[in-house]
């Protein structure tokens, strides 16, 4: 995954303004649930924090677009296409879950995540071979100690 | 350790994380875990000096041979961690949402993170915000009842110490930060 922080003024985000927009979309989505159809008296705490929020992330814009003139200002870049496949992987581990069963998922999730960012080709058979072994050691470790040992029960669905 | 026991100011996440380990088991940092807790309390400390001696019995006989954990490649940290993550997550309350809460909160924490916000505030104020919270709640209530609630609030030595130093910690931030970049315009334009 290559996100990189960088000096560069043309590349990516800026940093301090995307962190000045996200603290105030933040802080006013907290004051609309503060604010919004509750009883003053007993949102009294929530209100005032979400005024002092508010005003923090107003200070923190404003000094964010004052230094957005000077020029090492860092950027941010995030690869979208190396982050894809983990995040598609942990969709699907999340919402299989209570399906296949926990023990299946979680096996196929790690054989999954180590094959699309190891170094070697997906198919490579000594790689397979290895990365099998090791996501079902790992498995077993998990299922004797949590389900055997201490009985921590996860969801079975289909198959385990 | 000492304001995080005495006071339940936690100084670390690592602390507030304690801190919230305490609360669930009832115990509530502050002169009660010395008396009414005592026996709770003092094991929790004696047991912290036993891990000191341990931990250098251990540290010297496997510090040597500890350091292939850095070996371990990050594709393979990152699956065993969000497994891990995800079974430790379900098995608390046997709760589907909390998996899918936990990951939510992980996915934006990672861009949240990028963008240099840290997750220590944010353990910080999920542990202390309930606290606050009461105590805000009972402080009013006792506000009301006596010479009115901002009056309660802002006087006293204490009160007023607090408020000075808080005020004084906010402004002395945005000073510094506005002398730096004024000192790095100065710099950009000569």
């Amino acid at each position: 995954m290559n996100q990189n922080t960088s000096n560069h003024p043309s590349k990516g985000w800026n940093r301090e303004w995307g962190a000045s927009v996200c603290a105030l979309l933040m802080s006013a989505l907290f004051a609309f649930f503060a604010f919004y159809d509750t009883d003053p008296e007993v949102y009294q705490f929530p209100r005032i924090i979400a005024i002092v929020l508010v005003l923090l992330a107003l200070i923190q814009s404003l000094s964010a677009f004052r230094n957005s003139r000077l020029t090492d200002q860092k950027t941010i870049s995030i690869d979208w296409m190396a982050l894809l496949p983990g995040l598609i992987v942990g969709f699907l581990f999340v919402m299989s879950l209570e399906v296949v069963g926990f023990y299946t998922c979680a096996f196929l999730s790690f054989l999954a995540l180590v094959s699309l960012y190891g170094k070697r080709r997906i198919l490579d058979p000594k790689a397979l071979v290895y990365k099998l072994m090791i996501g079902g050691i790992f498995i077993l470790i998990l299922y004797g100690m949590f389900w055997k040992l201490l009985y921590v029960r996860t969801p079975t669905g289909w198959f385990f | 350790m000492v304001p995080l026991l005495t006071l339940s100011i936690p100084g670390s996440p690592t602390a507030a994380v304690l801190l919230g380990g305490l609360l669930i088991h009832g115990l509530f940092p502050g002169p009660d875990l010395f008396t009414v807790h005592a026996e709770v309390t003092w094991t929790f400390i004696n047991s912290l000096l036993v891990a000191q001696v341990l931990m250098l019995g251990f540290g010297l006989i496997l510090s040597q041979h500890s350091g292939w954990i850095m070996k371990v490649p990050g594709h393979y940290m990152a699956a065993v961690i969000f497994i891990l993550a995800s079974f430790g997550t379900y098995s608390i309350q046997s709760s589907y949402s909390d998996v899918l809460i936990m990951t939510s909160l992980g996915l934006m924490m990672y861009f949240a993170s990028k963008f240099g916000f840290s997750a220590a505030p944010l353990v910080l104020g999920i542990i202390l915000g309930p606290i606050a919270e009461d105590n805000f709640m009972q402080g009013t209530l006792i506000g009301a009842s006596r010479d009115g609630v901002f009056a309660y609030f802002t006087s006293g030595l204490i009160n007023l110490t607090l408020i000075t130093l808080c005020v004084g910690s906010i402004a002395y931030s945005i000073y510094s930060e506005a002398k730096t970049n004024r000192n790095k315009a100065a710099q950009a334009a000569g």
